[in-house]
């Protein structure tokens, strides 16, 4: 073997990695892999001695009391209270009936997943938050909504359930088109005040949205967690020239390259295109119209199969994706989500993601959003 | 101290000492990382206070069943780390150029070595090296598989390697 061969081997080997027989065959008779062997024992060592010359934390085992967390509003002179804390506590409640701030929720027979459905009002799309009432996976859900004048962000969180009612906790916020929108939804309402809601099975309530006007939200039950959790009453099939893609899994001979959770479609675009990052390993672009550069894959219901460079890959998803059967691929090495997409939370090269966009809008030096 | 399951599930509870317990073993480990990682001691500081106060208000973002409560802490340190980055974008050159210029005179080789490598090697040789995570847990915490923690920590060492090579009073002999 030639040390270029083993080179990464070598850092390996000082990890205490398990490397290949040849390979240490190799490092064992050759002064050069060896004297960088010592060479990164040398950078270890000194960055340890480094580390421990360190000026002393400022995060001393005291500080963290500061960062205790807050009281809601409701607790703040709850402690303190003079007056019988029941009484207070009832006239809360019937102050909040007052406002209309208080629904009640009844949970399905059997239902232990909440859908959520909110929508700008009079007209606007029904964005439904799905959240689960038992155990505690999947209790909150964010959303960031580009509507034709701003964003609405959006944050409901699940509270607690009481016998046959459910209490839910709403931020929300309105960004104006001029205003940047960075980081996810929770990251955005961070400052925002919570309000405490509940709902009544079916029943449609209203609040308002501080600069946008007023958002409908009704609250249903499930049984189960959808498996499209934004579009919970659609079926298997694709739409004619849908593409859907639901937590893709990459494999390239037979090892997996990319497990992703969460899902993109798009409906009606012919020429409908998956883009899957991956850091280290650049963008994989899956299109159901061939184009420039193009490798041909099959396409058999939630299964997509090519080849490329030389690898066989195998894309598994957890619906069909697509009417059609065969679909174009191609990879880029050098791409940066950082360098091309317009979206701040999707303009990072540090994690993997996916999304299903129009192969126009991906092949543009500027990736716009839908 | 008790398992990472069991101490999610007592701060989850609000369980102050439970919480003051991680705090003393991991904020102090955790501040330094972002010394180097931000090269900025008070916004490591704020990082790290970021970081527990998140984990305070919430602990279910820590699943046991994806990694070790200690990758987890040093991952979202790391991400937090990351945004301070993206959002003092337009400081970054000048600060590039200011750590270049100070290297000829610098006394602590491998401190300005470091500091002249990106944010994302920087980072992996110290968790590596200094902290000693496991390769498991790097690719927990980089959001990576294994295999591409072994490359990019060849990667890293090789260029802090050749970094340290220049230094006129480097102590490497490769």
């Amino acid at each position: 073997m030639k040390c270029q061969e083993v080179s990464e081997f070598v850092s390996a080997l000082y990890d205490g990695e398990t490397i290949p027989k040849d390979a240490a065959e190799h490092i064992g008779i050759c002064d050069h892999c060896r004297e960088h062997l010592n060479a990164y024992s040398s950078m270890g060592n000194e960055m340890r001695r480094l580390a421990s010359l360190e000026p002393e934390s400022a995060s001393k085992p005291d500080t963290w009391q500061q960062i205790r967390r807050s009281p809601a509003w409701w607790q703040k002179g709850f402690a303190t209270m003079r007056i019988p804390r029941i009484a207070f506590a009832s006239m809360l409640i019937v102050i909040l009936l007052l406002c209309g701030g208080l629904v009640l929720v009844r949970a399905g027979a059997g239902g232990r997943v909440l859908i959520l459905g909110y929508k700008p009002v009079p007209t606007g799309p029904v964005l439904p938050c799905t959240m689960t009432i038992v155990n505690n996976h999947a209790t909150t859900c964010s959303h960031i909504t580009h509507l034709s004048s701003g964003a609405l962000v959006f944050n409901a969180r699940f509270l607690r359930q009481d016998e046959d009612r459910t209490e839910v906790g709403i931020r929300t916020k309105f960004l104006l088109q001029t205003e940047s929108v960075e980081g996810d939804g929770e990251a955005q309402l961070r400052d925002v005040p919570e309000q405490i809601l509940s709902f009544e099975q079916g029943e449609s309530k209203r609040i308002a949205v501080s600069g946008m006007g007023t958002i409908e939200l009704t609250g249903n039950y499930l049984d189960h967690i959808p498996t499209l959790i934004y579009q919970p009453d659609e079926t298997l099939d694709p739409q004619e020239n849908e593409f859907r893609v639901v937590t893709p899994v990459l494999i390239r001979d037979q090892k997996v390259v990319v497990n992703i959770d969460g899902n993109s479609i798009s409906c009606c675009n012919a020429d409908a295109t998956l883009m899957i990052f991956v850091p280290g390993e650049g963008r994989y672009l899956i299109s159901g119209v061939p184009f420039e550069g193009a490798v041909e894959g099959s396409v058999h219901l939630g299964q997509i199969e090519f080849v490329l460079e030389g690898h066989k890959y195998l894309l598994l998803t957890s619906m069909p994706i697509t009417r059609s059967e065969h679909v174009w691929v191609t990879h880029e090495a050098d791409f940066k989500p950082s360098e091309r997409m317009v979206r701040p939370e999707e303009a990072r090269d540090d994690r993997p993601m996916f999304l299903v966009r129009s192969l126009d809008k991906l092949q543009q030096p500027r990736i716009p959003h839908s | 101290m008790a398992d990472d399951r069991e101490l999610r599930e007592r701060i989850r509870r609000g369980d102050a000492d439970a919480f003051g317990s991680l705090y003393c073993i991991y904020a102090p480990r955790l501040e330094i990382f972002l010394r180097h990682v931000l090269q900025d001691r008070q916004a490591a500081q704020d990082v790290t206070q970021e970081t527990f106060a998140r984990m305070w208000e919430r602990p279910n973002g820590f699943d046991p069943a994806r990694g070790t409560l200690r990758a987890y802490l040093f991952g979202a340190g790391r991400k937090r780390a990351a945004e301070w980055w993206r959002k003092r974008g337009a400081q970054v050159a000048a600060l590039e150029n200011d750590s270049c210029a100070r290297s000829a005179e610098a006394a602590a080789l491998v401190s300005d070595a470091l500091a002249r490598l990106p944010e994302e090697q920087r980072s992996l040789l110290w968790l590596r090296e200094v902290e000693g995570h496991s390769y498991e847990e790097l690719a927990t915490i980089l959001d990576v598989p294994i295999g591409t923690v072994r490359s990019r920590l060849f990667t890293a060492r090789e260029e802090l390697r050749k970094i340290w090579r220049s230094e006129p009073n480097s102590k490497e002999k490769v």
